[in-house]
């Protein structure tokens, strides 16, 4: 079996910040529609989502080959994954920072504000932000020439994960700007119920071999230095440290729990992209 | 590709390489080589792997800017001025069958070769730095056959050149859709079978065992 090399570090860098702008857009934008009492904080998580995607695009842009040749890319909506997450990721920036931007006193100006049509395009952004960590694992898992990517487990894996790192990333945030204890803690909470959710999936995902050349492409993320870090390092360590949150009060151990959760986010998606093998090209003759 | 002929000796990638003016690291046509079993009871196979030409061609599926079509003959091929680079392509094929050229056709010619001029090869053929590439089954040969009526396959001058290269009579090409041509006979074979047909890509290439 021969391994991929036509994708890399870039498109992996890629989709974890796509990940995570658009997990830290939808979190910030959900948890003030619950009302956790820190809207003034959560606008920076609204308005660094959209700002983190790009960076992404920016190193997606750096990988092309052809990156003048950029626009052409939405021409296969109907088929190509790749065209229809660039529609997405278009809908997404531009809403994202039309809800975000009036939030902030240089763009008060903006005539739609953050009520009625204001609220109208953040929810639009918020949908095409969901569609977007869905994306990746059709992006995926539409590569007919690598089994282990070939598989609709990657779908749920890469939302739960971008969920958790874009809440990684809003607890850090608003850690950085002084969010309010209570507002950290149902940050921390409601990333403990993602990372179940991520756990469980890439527990499926790795338990659940489809075909034998996805069974020897799970081998290598099987290696206990592998299942130390995506496991371990980003999923049970951090879930340890936010469960002690809230008997200990002890808010830093949220900022090791989040980094983790980032780190670990970006090993996950890279590794997945190293592991990936084509079909092995042998036969049994008779 | 008649398995138990192929010996080998990747005269049909050479052939290749010199018919399409490849530059150095670009191959179409590989010819994967591999033992099987242990001392005494080895065996080596040769297994060719061009482009499928697939009738469910995953890589048109995937790719963002259409460069890749599939033509009504059946041909696949590679808008080489609309590929955007991407390589999405190359991860949806499950042959493994296209390169990607990183650098400068220029700076990876063989060097002082007389062959390595562009004005053989007519755009938009002509490969470039950022694109992807695949073997076009001699696309060039094959449509010279409609101006001159003669039948790929048959006729040398509009045969890929890999099969008029085979030294061991291994390859063959031809009509499909033509229940009386001589493919569409071998491909009814029962040593006939196609690869990776899990991958859901309907290849045009058979193999016989």
């Amino acid at each position: 079996m021969r391994k991929q090399d036509a994708w890399g570090w870039k498109i992996a860098a890629d989709t974890f910040l796509g990940g995570v702008g658009a997990g830290l857009y939808a979190s910030s934008f959900l948890l003030g529609v619950v009302n956790v009492s820190a809207e003034e904080f959560l606008r920076y998580g609204l308005l660094l989502g959209p700002i983190i995607l790009l960076v992404g695009l920016g190193l997606l842009f750096a990988e092309l080959g052809r990156p003048t040749r950029i626009t052409r890319s939405f021409a296969n909506i109907r088929s190509s994954w790749m065209s229809a997450g660039g529609v997405m990721q278009g809908i997404f920036i531009i809403c994202a920072l039309g809800y975000s931007l009036p939030m902030f006193a240089p763009f008060s100006w903006l005539p739609w504000g953050t009520g009625g049509i204001g609220s109208l395009i953040g929810t639009i952004g918020l949908v095409a932000g969901i569609l977007l960590l869905l994306y990746h694992g059709f992006l995926f898992g539409a590569s007919r020439g690598i089994p282990l990517w070939n598989t609709p487990i990657l779908q749920p894996l890469f939302l739960f994960v971008g969920l958790s790192t874009g809440l990684a990333a809003l607890f850090l945030v608003g850690y950085g700007i002084g969010m309010e204890m209570p507002a950290l803690k149902t940050i921390g909470n409601t990333t403990l119920v993602f990372l179940a959710g991520e756990g469980i999936t890439l527990w499926a995902f790795l338990t659940v071999p489809s075909r034998r050349t996805y069974e020897l492409s799970v081998m290598e993320l099987k290696t206990p230095a592998n299942l130390g870090i995506i496991g371990g390092m980003a999923i049970i360590l951090p879930a340890v440290l936010l469960a002690t949150i809230p008997p200990t009060g002890f808010i830093a151990l949220g900022i090791l729990a989040g980094l983790l959760i980032l780190i670990g986010g970006f090993y996950l998606r890279h590794i997945i992209i190293k592991a990936g093998c084509y079909y092995p090209s042998r036969i049994n003759m008779p | 590709m008649d398995l138990r002929k192929c010996v080998g000796c990747q005269t049909c990638t050479v052939a290749c390489e010199v018919e399409n003016f490849l530059p150095r690291k670009i191959s179409w046509g590989r010819v994967e080589d591999y033992e099987e079993g242990e001392y005494p009871n080895v065996r080596r196979t040769f297994l060719p792997m061009p482009c499928m030409h697939c009738e469910e061609p995953a890589c048109e599926k995937v790719c963002p800017t259409k460069a890749t079509q599939r033509r009504e003959d059946g041909i696949v091929t590679i808008d080489y001025d609309k590929c955007l680079g991407c390589r999405y392509c190359m991860v949806a094929c499950p042959y493994e069958a296209r390169s990607y050229l990183e650098v400068d056709e220029e700076k990876i010619r063989w060097p002082g070769s007389p062959l390595w001029k562009g004005e053989f090869r007519s755009e938009p053929q002509l490969l470039k730095k950022g694109v992807v590439s695949k073997c076009t089954f001699c696309i060039h040969r094959i449509d010279k056959a409609k101006e001159t009526g003669k039948i790929p396959g048959k006729d040398p001058d509009v045969t890929p050149m890999c099969v008029n290269s085979c030294v061991g009579d291994a390859r063959y090409f031809g009509d499909l859709d033509d229940p009386n041509s001589e493919v569409s006979k071998l491909a009814c074979r029962k040593r006939a079978f196609r690869l990776h047909e899990e991958a859901g890509t309907t290849p045009s290439v058979y193999y016989l065992l």
